[in-house]
């Protein structure tokens, strides 16, 4: 009996030995290679997920192929943490990865409140952080050293929103309906402004808190003006709910917003209410590495779809990534300089930053509108 | 009469009687237990996931079933299943502070409702996204103007119901009578041969499915429910509670109508007051428990020496 065990023992040894011996003699570069981490940061659970998710992906997809190029210095590892549209989640997120003495740098937030709380954390440790999703002007505003961001501000949306309503839709007056969070009182006072200067008014302006659930009382309000449409400058859930119960007031006017609630999300919330809801959104772009960017996602096999963020996440992965090539890992504050100063041929077009750290990359903007149930580009 | 007022008087009276259902529970397990089951508005929120589940496996196991009786039929399972919950909360928790400080079993509670909101994000799937929540019943009609969902009159006229049907169960019926009989001095009623604990157990249950109600109401007249929705739902239902006088019914009643017609006016009239309608709820509770502190129809706590 005991023979036989000590025999078995020995077995398990040599094939594990075996099992060893195989694995080294594969030819993998990749151990030769010094390992470095990259963290993401996004809302992967909660009302806006969606958003989260398929940005994540594109974060994975631009690591994953990283490491499939040979001549990439470094074995990137992801890490991907979410901050659940919530800034104090989000900063426990940016203290982990700040804490994680591998973590070279990271990308992050598809919500201003979230990034606004959290790109001190990294400005702190002196964390190069890419912001790819949250549009608030007050990102950037502040130029800290080490934040940049590969998306267009919430004025950049706003602008030819207020002008296209203005002037194509004819709209002279509006009410605005939005969140009390620095990005819905950013939209609200953006698109009050910008409608301003095309000889539009503003006939009500109320700010609700996020996660409000009950908008009956200040539509009815809105009901009692002489508005022509509601502008709505928050995100998906409270969008639905507001559409929603603005069909069950019968207030019959247009609701229109920027890129917030472009989501299949909005529309399963509102339901059939969700109908000719409106936004404006930065033109989708057709170029050969965005259509291959799209085409290695769907090969990859992601469980979920790809979202209007992807690319944007991708990009900022990649920018990361050939700026950490290009100065290494030792001087992050050498790192930071050499983002902001660079130009990274990518997806989204050549991205440069500004002296704020601000993609210079000009949108164009169309008008997505819900119809029969999808968000479809509006026939001018 | 103005339609904008009327609208606001509608508004104001569907989101105070949701806000009864609720806020009822916490009156009721306060006057018979003398516990604040601080997380009522956690297992009110139960409910609509029950049913939404209880829905989706109606809609693809045993089809075909019209929309609206699936939804009827999944909602009075989920009540039952809530009402259930709350009496095995009472009986793997709460029984265990019967003794102690109240204090105690607030803390437990707290807890409690802490488990349960983790426990729906963990079971249900994608349980921490938002759920969409179907209405009661789509059609709406319009008089001049003012526009009225049936739904909305469903929901008052169900909760004025219950409001009535608790009224007789408790004044009318042997088990209400006994309720009561415990509620006002646990060990007489003992002595009477009642059975304190069957009492609690249906008290919480009773407190639980009627929660559920609102819980489902609260869910159908947002749109959606949430894994955490139970929070501000129990803070709001426990206030007005408080405002009405914590073990009143009438008191807790005539409470979340006084919170929703803060909220509603503050909406209405003040220019900033939607972002800030909390505050005017909250400072309304401060100022009923510095003016009043048993509420507008609680009676005076005497101690006793």
């Amino acid at each position: 009996m005991k023979h036989y065990e000590m025999s078995r023992r020995a077995l398990l040894g040599i094939t594990t030995l075996a099992a060893v011996a195989v694995a080294a003699s594969f030819p993998a570069p990749a151990q030769n290679k010094p390992t470095i981490k990259l963290g993401f940061i996004g809302p992967v659970s909660g009302g806006n997920a969606q958003q989260g998710l398929g940005a994540r992906n594109g974060f994975l997809l631009a690591v994953e192929q990283a490491n499939a190029r040979a001549d990439y210095p470094y074995r990137v590892e992801a890490v991907t943490l979410d901050d659940a549209s919530d800034p104090q989640t989000g900063v426990g997120a940016a203290m982990k990865l700040v804490n994680d003495p591998t973590v070279v740098s990271a990308t992050g937030h598809w919500n201003s409140p979230v990034a606004l709380a959290t790109i001190p954390v990294f400005n702190r440790s002196e964390m190069p952080f890419i912001v790819w999703g949250a549009i608030s002007p007050k990102i950037t505003e502040q130029n800290l050293p080490v934040v940049t961001r590969v998306t267009p501000t919430l004025l950049a949306e706003n602008q030819p929103l207020a002008e296209w309503t203005a002037k194509k839709l004819g709209l002279k007056k509006i009410a605005i309906v939005s969140d009390t969070s620095d990005y819905g009182t950013g939209n609200a006072k953006a698109f009050a402004d910008f409608f301003a200067d095309h000889g539009g008014t503003t006939v009500s302006t109320n700010l609700l808190p996020v996660g409000t659930t009950d908008f009956r009382a200040v539509l009815t309000k809105i009901k009692g003006t002489d508005a022509q449409a509601i502008y709505f400058g928050g995100v998906i859930a409270e969008a639905g709910i507001l559409r929603k119960q603005q069909a069950e007031l019968g207030l019959d006017m247009p609701m229109l917003g920027i890129s917030g609630f472009y989501d299949p999300g909005f529309i399963s919330i509102a339901g059939a209410a969700a109908e000719g809801a409106m936004v404006s959104y930065p033109a989708s772009q057709s170029n050969p590495k965005i259509d291959k960017l799209y085409a290695d996602y769907k090969a990859r096999g992601f469980a979920e779809p790809t979202s209007p963020y992807t690319k944007y996440a991708f990009d900022a992965a990649n920018i990361l990534l050939a700026a950490i090539k290009e100065v290494g890992i030792k001087d992050k504050a050498a790192l930071a300089k050499h983002i902001r100063a660079i130009k990274y041929d990518g997806v989204l077009g050549t991205t440069t930053f500004d002296a704020n750290g601000q993609t210079k990359i000009p949108v164009k903007v169309e008008i997505k509108v819900v119809r029969d149930g999808k968000w479809v580009a509006k026939e001018d | 009469m103005d339609m904008l007022l009327a609208q606001h008087l509608l508004n104001w009276l569907v989101q105070g009687s949701i806000l009864a259902l609720v806020a009822l529970g916490f009156s009721l397990l306060f006057g018979v237990l003398n516990v604040i089951h601080f997380s009522h508005g956690d297992v009110s929120i139960v409910g609509p996931f029950v049913a939404l589940a209880v829905m989706q496996y109606l809609l693809v196991e045993i089809l075909p079933h019209t929309w609206a009786s699936a939804l009827i039929l999944a909602a009075a399972v989920a009540i039952f299943a809530t009402g259930c919950l709350g009496v095995a909360l009472d009986w793997l928790v709460i029984r265990r502070f019967r003794t102690a400080p109240a204090m105690m079993a607030l803390v437990a509670t707290v807890a409690l409702g802490a488990v349960i909101r983790e426990l729906i994000r963990m079971l249900y799937p994608q349980g921490s996204n938002p759920q969409p929540f179907p209405e009661l019943m789509s059609a709406q009609f319009e008089i001049e103007g003012l526009s009225v969902p049936i739904s909305t009159l469903f929901m008052f006229a169900v909760s004025v119901l219950m409001v009535a049907g608790l009224y007789v169960i408790m004044h009318r019926t042997p088990l209400g009578m006994r309720i009561r009989a415990v509620a006002q001095d646990r060990d007489i009623a003992r002595l009477m041969g009642i059975h304190p604990n069957r009492i609690f157990a249906a008290t919480f249950f009773i407190a639980s499915a009627v929660g559920a109600i609102g819980g489902i109401f609260y869910a159908s007249s947002a749109g959606l429910v949430r894994f955490d929705f139970g929070i501000q739902l129990g803070l709001i239902g426990f206030s007005a509670a408080v405002i009405g006088g914590l073990g009143s019914m009438h008191g807790a009643i005539i409470g979340s109508l006084v919170l929703a017609g803060i909220d509603t006016l503050a909406q209405a009239t003040l220019a900033d007051g939607a972002a800030y309608r909390l505050v005017f709820a909250f400072l309304l509770v401060i100022l009923v428990l510095v003016l009043r502190p048993s509420g507008l129809f609680g009676k005076p706590v005497f101690e006793k020496v």
